[in-house]
């Protein structure tokens, strides 16, 4: 604890999140999200998909985490917290400690009168109603926002790990274009992907990669058993992780010669993607992003076409802006995006494109190099 | 024929929740949602499932055509234009009539402190507690597990499957191991051997295959190695713990090598250890057979042998359509191995200065004793370099 390996300037980091929570009147965090966990204590452990784990912070400076008894001697080699706390259910040596009764010990030691606790969504009711029960004097207050308005800007060490992820992803995408084949099924092709990528120090997966093959595009298609076939167009996703950074590209290859009316769409869809990714700047509204997409679309007549949304942030996790026509949140440099955008009709041949965008001082860089077009396979 | 297969869960499912007088169960963990969907919901999902008629799945709508195309079931519904997840679950139970019922929840585990994915949100409970204020919401994780815990011909049929794609895994783990190798590399070798057999996920909350290598295998108690770029090197032992999934179904399964031809003596004493235990819970596990009894017991092994301080207390878990599931094979269980039970068997040695080892073996609880599912040998390999 405290030595731990890292380009991450994470004093600086904890000190940010301090002075955020006293503007915001947190005495406490309880940080349990998996971009939270990953930003505040340097540890992949994601709650909602394992085991009860978090981050207590206090806006005085205390940095301690409660993890498993059986996980605290790899968490110990990798978080930068403090102190770490252990649970545990009963056994024959050792009794019981409870993940919330001890949440609420390290939060009484520091004898804070009726405590404003930040909690995160992802929390479930079985654990707020203990925490409700260990601290009854305490009000509970969501953090979310607070949490991400901090990580979805980049510290300057921040940026060469979301460099390396989108190069995996470039990786993944690369393999997959040559290995790519009709008699191959979903499945597959995901594991081509994810071989080449762990050859290149992808560490995992925050979400399942994805691929769908058929006539025409599903939004989100987990791999199956399916077989891609000679006239079929293949949608993939993929999701690298690397030192606890995510990455999220995707693109759309067609194995015959598409029609003139797929190609037009394909064509447009490219054409107001690379136009939304243009007017990327510093001081740019989400919604003007989403604008620049959605006028060519609709232009063309495609306007039922898309989503409702055409991007995200991303960082230690998915995070806002969500860009839509709604949103008005301000891009800010350092900001890493990805765009998002698809031509999609049910039953219809379609495209989906994806690709991560860094906010740089004057305008983006794009931090990848799959295409945003529809790729003819042959 | 598939359909066939989900209407008699249902029917089952159904069944309990008369006995149990619950008017609707919504479910929304990852080990029911897969069980009654047919079809594979990562994102915010649930199922409503009336005492009797049909089923209603609430799906998220950038996801609602792939499930709707997916599964079974004939109402589907999508969230998220204009409303929230939790809105919708209640706007599906007012459809149902059971503004009154008691409804089923997946709210936790009583017996496991560990965290099923999908129980439901603190945030959400509050919704479906203001906007339904006659129901009675009620935990029904206890009796749906009782539901899920024993296993028919077609769900035995893929967990058999997936714990032969594991095999395939493992062994091209065994061939991609050499001296220089990265932990890493030796995952993407297990992950592309799966997925070509057939596996839809390399499910884990570690975020896919773990690969541990050296002193990484022996975190005292600990049972987490997700791969890194660390180099294997002779002389060390490597723990491989990968997680299959075909159909649904996952497999589980931890291999454990030596990089070597001769082990040095404390790693053969763990590994007889570790050998030994394993051999008495396969002998040992029958329908009948009390839980606690057999953790004392294989724990007793580990004590004989001078190596509690190392083991766990804790040998192995559920498996199904998540592995988060009974039976939990923890001191202090007074619940009884049934038949058709299938369990991820576990069994864990941690010495922080010697190595670790750990099973992950799919076993299938029959009539009269416990048949792995997985063909791969419980014992240490010794890797030639």
């Amino acid at each position: 604890m405290g030595n731990v390996e890292t380009t991450i300037n994470y004093k600086a980091r904890l000190a940010r999140i301090a002075d955020r929570m006293k503007r915001e009147g947190f005495d406490f965090l309880i940080l349990t999200s998996l971009p939270s966990l990953a930003y505040a204590a340097n540890v992949y452990q994601s709650l909602a998909w394992y085991v009860n784990t978090c981050a207590v912070l206090s806006k005085d400076g205390m940095n301690s985490m409660v993890v498993p008894y059986s996980d605290v001697d790899r968490i110990s080699l990798e978080t930068w917290a403090d102190k770490i706390e252990t649970w545990n259910p009963q056994l024959r040596h050792l009794k019981e400690r409870k993940f919330e009764a001890v949440v609420a010990e390290l939060i009484r030691s520091e004898g804070v009168t009726r405590p404003v606790i930040g909690v995160e969504g992802n929390l479930t009711w079985t654990q707020h109603q203990n925490l409700l029960k260990e601290l009854p004097e305490a009000e509970f207050r969501p953090c979310d926002g607070m949490m991400q308005a901090l990580m979805v800007i980049k510290e300057p060490e921040e940026i060469p790990l979301m460099r390396k992820v989108a190069s995996l992803c470039d990786i993944g995408f690369e393999a997959a274009l040559k290995n790519m084949k009709p008699g191959m099924s979903e499945v597959q092709l995901c594991g081509e992907v994810e071989y080449a990528m762990r050859r290149h120090g992808c560490e995992g997966y925050w979400v399942p990669n994805q691929a769908g093959t058929g006539t025409s595009v599903l939004l989100d298609h987990y791999p199956t058993q399916a077989v891609i076939e000679e006239d079929h167009i293949v949608k993939f996703g993929i999701h690298p992780a690397y030192k606890l950074y995510r990455g999220d590209i995707a693109a759309t290859v067609t194995l015959k010669k598409p029609d003139p009316k797929f190609k037009h769409l394909a064509d447009v869809c490219t054409e107001a993607t690379q136009a939304c990714i243009d007017v990327i700047k510093p001081g740019i509204r989400s919604c003007d992003i989403d604008a620049a997409f959605r006028t060519i679309m609709e232009k063309h007549g495609y306007g039922d076409y898309t989503g409702w949304y055409i991007g995200h942030g991303i960082g230690t996790g998915h995070l806002p802006p969500f860009i839509s026509s709604e949103d008005q949140t301000v891009i800010e440099k350092n900001m890493v995006i990805v765009i998002n955008t698809m031509a999609v009709k049910k039953g219809q041949p379609g495209v989906v494109y994806e690709t991560m965008v860094l906010v740089t001082e004057n305008g983006h860089e794009r931090l990848n190099r799959n295409p945003i077009h529809l790729v003819e396979l042959n | 024929m598939e359909t066939a297969v989900y209407r008699e869960r249902l029917n089952r499912l159904q069944a309990k929740m008369r006995e149990r007088q619950v008017g609707i169960y919504v479910a929304t963990r990852q080990a029911t949602l897969s069980w009654l969907l047919g079809s594979f919901a990562p994102w915010r999902t649930a199922v409503a499932v009336p005492a009797s008629g049909d089923p209603h799945a609430i799906i998220w709508r950038l996801d609602y055509e792939r499930i709707k195309s997916e599964t079974w079931m004939r109402h589907c519904r999508s969230w998220g234009d204009g409303d929230t997840f939790a809105e919708a679950v209640v706007d599906v139970i007012r459809e149902l009539g059971g503004e009154r019922d008691r409804i089923g929840l997946d709210l936790g585990s009583p017996v496991s402190q560990q965290v099923a994915p999908g129980l439901l949100l603190a945030s959400e409970f509050a919704v479906l507690n203001e906007k339904l204020p006659e129901a009675h919401l009620d935990n029904a994780v206890p009796w749906t597990e009782e539901v899920l815990s024993i296993k028919d011909q077609d769900e035995i049929a893929r967990l058999r499957k997936a714990a032969q794609i594991a095999d395939i895994g493992m062994a091209a783990a065994m061939e991609a191991l050499r001296p220089g190798v990265t932990e890493n590399a030796v995952a993407g070798e297990v992950e592309r051997a799966i997925r070509l057999a057939g596996s839809e996920w390399a499910w884990s909350g570690t975020q896919g295959t773990e690969v541990g290598s050296g002193l990484r295998t022996g975190f005292k108690r600990g049972v987490t190695q997700p791969a890194t770029e660390k180099i294997i090197r002779a002389g060390e032992m490597v723990i491989v713990d990968l997680h299959t999934m075909y159909r649904l179904y996952l497999g589980d399964l931890a291999g454990n090598f030596y990089m070597g031809k001769n082990p040095p003596r404390a790693v053969a004493e763990l590994a007889a250890c570790w050998e030994e235990t394993v051999a008495f819970l396969l002998n040992a596990m029958k329908p009948g057979e009390r839980i606690a009894d057999l953790v004392d017991r294989a724990f007793s092994i580990m004590e004989k042998h001078g190596m509690a301080e190392w083991g766990l207390r804790a040998f192995g878990h559920g498996l199904g359509t998540c592995a988060r599931t009974p039976p939990y094979m923890v001191q202090g269980n007074q619940a009884e191995l049934k038949a058709n039970m299938v369990l991820a068997l576990g069994t864990h040695l941690y010495n922080p200065e010697v190595g670790g080892m750990r099973l992950e073996l799919p076993v299938l609880i029959t009539e009269s004793g416990a048949e792995p599912l997985s063909k791969w040998p419980s014992r240490l390999h010794l890797i030639d370099c």
